[in-house]
């Protein structure tokens, strides 16, 4: 048999003196040295990198230009980048919103005990999130082809003419929503449903024995306890939508005309079509900087709430 | 019978030796060696995978082929290009990436190696030779494919008693194809009505989806993106707005649903479903029309050179990148591949042959008849500008054309809105003083 001995822990602090004379101090700064190295080397590195190009007009066929500070920067003044900032907010104020509102109400529906088979649709609920982005967007690429897809086929036969979906400027920016918000309502829906599966069921009891009904006890009740979950939800979301580029690539290549195109995919046209490194790191650290203050001011209310 | 067998010998004894004169080189250079090609996902590319295996029987060297859709490739290959060493040892080059490439330094001249081996670079259209061989007077490519661009026709339905006779009541005029752009467009649309299919498939998906189509009718009219004396921007000519408003025209009005997203592909799908009468684009889609395992108008289209002045010619062409780790096997690959045998094997498996003898060769007209025409293509063609920012032109172009498109936005706004950023794509460019 194997016995286990308690050891009573002496007295500890940080500020202990140990028996080789080098305070606890010294070897929680000597363990966290690497760690810090690896993160200067992996995220400090590149962003001081990025922004040192961000001050200078680089355009990879002619070489490293002249130090320009923040002229770079002055793109933030045009109408094209009003105009992806525009597409930007649209784009992840709907996707966010329809997508918490979809996978909300999915999540409240798997957590009714009378539900069966609760496994099985949350596996069916999780496969689009499995699926790559590219893989997701080729695949409703050739649904939505207006030749070729069987979305106009199956309008067609209610008596609805073809349309151009992602080649329409109508509707090009609803129907990459569509794509998006399948992709992608996933991750929501998993977030919320443990999120109401770690709720304490005893305030939910104590208001049904006091006769609440079901919404009152979704709003009274389950949503204030939520909302932590439901902040971080969306402030996941609301970043990922910011940075939307793979599905535009896939899907549109910001067309027709600008229709659906990012700030990511301005950022990348300018480094990638334009060679103009300068202003592509420019255009890169302004989302990052709205990313950030974004962040923040979601972290402040999660704070006072 | 013993004199055939005799011959017969006679012939592999020849062949072995003349294989065996053109194996000493490669093996020499490559043996052991891997070479990386980044292709485009297009007939030759194909055609090239087809006879690799030659060349690797040849020279001891392995074939490592990547074929990716176009839309990848530059962005593929400028990390490579700007890395000390590069990943591909042999460039496809297309001819608006030239100048870019060139300035940079991202490729190595190739005026010695072909004088060192007498290879005959007069073989090739000089057209091709001077939109995607030649940079400012030294040779860097050779060309591999062309893709000359012109008229695709249904000739079933234009041929048609019927159809001619309407076209007679409707224009006045016995039928003849269309020999200017506004002709092409008024026919288009007529021919759409008429028929109940698209009057023409059109690619106006960004950026070189459109821009490739579009330009066909700036060249078509004479209008040109710069004054090639002056480098000033000169879209906003008469002819340049009449060209960019001809084809929204055509998109709202006569193509098929779509086809504000659609790409070159899309355009060969809807001729292939029987769903359009015209098209402007590439006379390499003819192979993918004449294959009865996905196409339902087998012997149906004919192609014709671009109405009106000039069509938008274009070309790639082999490279050896400066960052290439085995430059001399690169070499022989390329000589290997365009020797006379290779270049006609690639041909006659629906590669679009850059080298003219080939289009005067029986056999091969024989198989492939509709490519008779590439001659007068060519010769009605001219390119994009030679220029360091060529790629950078394309783009501002896409941006005009959707600004028009999908805004609405009257061409010569939009051309005017645009004029600052084509001035600023020639400021500065060596390759334009």
């Amino acid at each position: 048999m194997t016995s286990i001995s308690q050891t009573t822990r002496p007295a500890y602090s940080a500020a202990s003196p140990r028996s080789d004379g080098l305070s606890t101090g010294f070897y929680k700064l000597l363990f966290m040295t690497p760690t810090i190295l690896v993160l200067a080397l992996v995220v400090a590195g590149p962003l001081l990198y990025s922004f040192w190009l961000s001050l200078h007009e680089y355009i990879i066929t002619y070489g490293m230009g002249d130090l320009v500070w923040f002229e770079n920067y002055a793109v933030m003044m045009s109408d094209e980048f009003a105009g992806v900032s525009w597409v930007t907010m649209k784009l992840t104020v709907i996707v966010v919103v329809l997508e918490f509102l979809i996978a909300f109400g999915l999540a409240l529906l798997l957590n009714q005990s009378w539900l069966k088979f609760r496994e099985i649709y949350l596996l069916v609920l999780m496969l689009p999130i499995l699926m790559t982005p590219v893989a997701v967007a080729l695949m409703f690429r050739l649904m939505f082809n207006p030749n070729l897809g069987i979305i106009n086929w199956l309008l067609s036969l209610v008596g609805i003419p073809q349309q151009g979906w992602f080649g329409d400027p109508d509707l090009a920016l609803a129907t990459v929503v569509f794509v998006d918000i399948w992709n992608e309502t996933s991750l929501m829906l998993i977030m919320l449903y443990a999120g109401l599966k770690s709720l304490p069921q005893d305030p939910v009891e104590a208001a049904r024995i006091d006769g609440a009904s079901a919404f009152q006890i979704l709003w009274h009740v389950t949503l204030p306890m939520l909302k932590p979950v439901i902040l971080v939800t969306l402030l996941i979301r609301m970043i990922t939508a910011l940075k939307s580029y793979d599905l535009i690539y896939m899907l549109t290549q910001g067309g027709p005309g600008k229709v659906t195109e990012t700030i990511s995919f301005y950022a990348y046209r300018l480094g990638f079509r334009f060679l103009d490194i300068g202003q592509a790191a420019a255009v890169s650290f302004i989302l990052l900087a709205a990313v950030v203050v974004l962040t923040v001011v979601l972290l402040r209310i999660m704070r006072e709430n | 019978m013993p004199r055939l067998i005799t011959t017969r010998l006679g012939v592999m004894a020849a062949s072995l030796l003349a294989a065996s004169t053109a194996l000493a080189d490669p093996a020499a250079v490559c043996k052991g060696k891997t070479l990386n090609l980044l292709l485009e996902t297009v007939p030759d590319s194909t055609a090239l995978i087809e006879v690799a295996p030659e060349f690797e029987a040849l020279s001891g060297a392995k074939l490592n082929m990547e074929a990716v859709n176009y839309s990848l490739m530059h962005e593929k290959l400028v990390p490579s290009l700007t890395a000390s060493s590069g990943s591909y040892d042999v460039l496809a080059v297309d001819s608006y990436w030239a100048g870019e490439f060139v300035t940079a330094n991202w490729i190595q001249p190739l005026d010695e190696r072909i004088a060192a081996d007498k290879i005959d670079t007069s073989v090739y259209y000089p057209a091709l030779m001077d939109v995607n061989g030649k940079v400012k007077d030294t040779t860097y490519m050779l060309p591999f494919w062309q893709y000359a661009m012109g008229m695709l026709y249904r000739k079933d339905i234009v041929e048609d008693p019927a159809f001619q006779a309407a076209y007679k009541e409707n224009f006045g005029r016995d039928w003849r194809l269309p020999e200017t752009l506004q002709e092409y467009a008024e026919v288009a649309k007529w021919a759409g009505q008429h028929t109940g299919k698209a009057g023409v498939a059109m690619s106006g998906q960004r950026a070189d989806p459109v821009v490739m189509e579009a330009t066909n009718y700036v060249f078509s009219l004479g209008a040109d993106f710069y004054d090639r004396e002056t480098w000033e921007p000169a879209l906003g000519s008469p002819e340049g707005i009449e060209a960019v408003t001809i084809y929204a025209d055509l998109l709202a009005n006569a193509a098929q649903p779509g086809a504000l997203g659609a790409n070159f592909d899309d355009v060969a799908n809807t001729l292939k479903q029987d769903k359009a009468v015209f098209a402007i684009s590439y006379l390499f889609l003819m192979p993918t029309l004449q294959d009865p395992k996905e196409s339902q108008v087998v012997d149906k289209v004919a192609f014709a050179r671009m109405p009106g002045e000039d069509s938008l010619l274009g070309a790639w062409g082999w490279s050896i990148p400066t960052n290439a780790a085995n430059p001399d096997c690169s070499w022989e690959f390329i000589k290997w591949v365009e020797s006379r045998d290779v270049a006609m094997k690639r041909a006659m498996a629906g590669g679009q042959a850059t080298q003219a003898w080939i289009y005067d060769d029986a056999e091969y007209l024989k198989l492939w008849p509709q490519m008779a025409a590439v001659g007068d293509a060519l010769a009605h063609a001219k390119g994009l500008p030679v220029m360091s920012r060529a790629t950078q032109l394309v783009e501002v172009f896409a941006e005009v054309m959707g600004d028009v498109l999908a805004n609405g936005t009257d061409p010569a706004t939009a051309i005017a809105n645009a004029e600052d950023k084509f001035a600023r794509l020639t400021r500065g460019d060596p390759l334009l003083k």
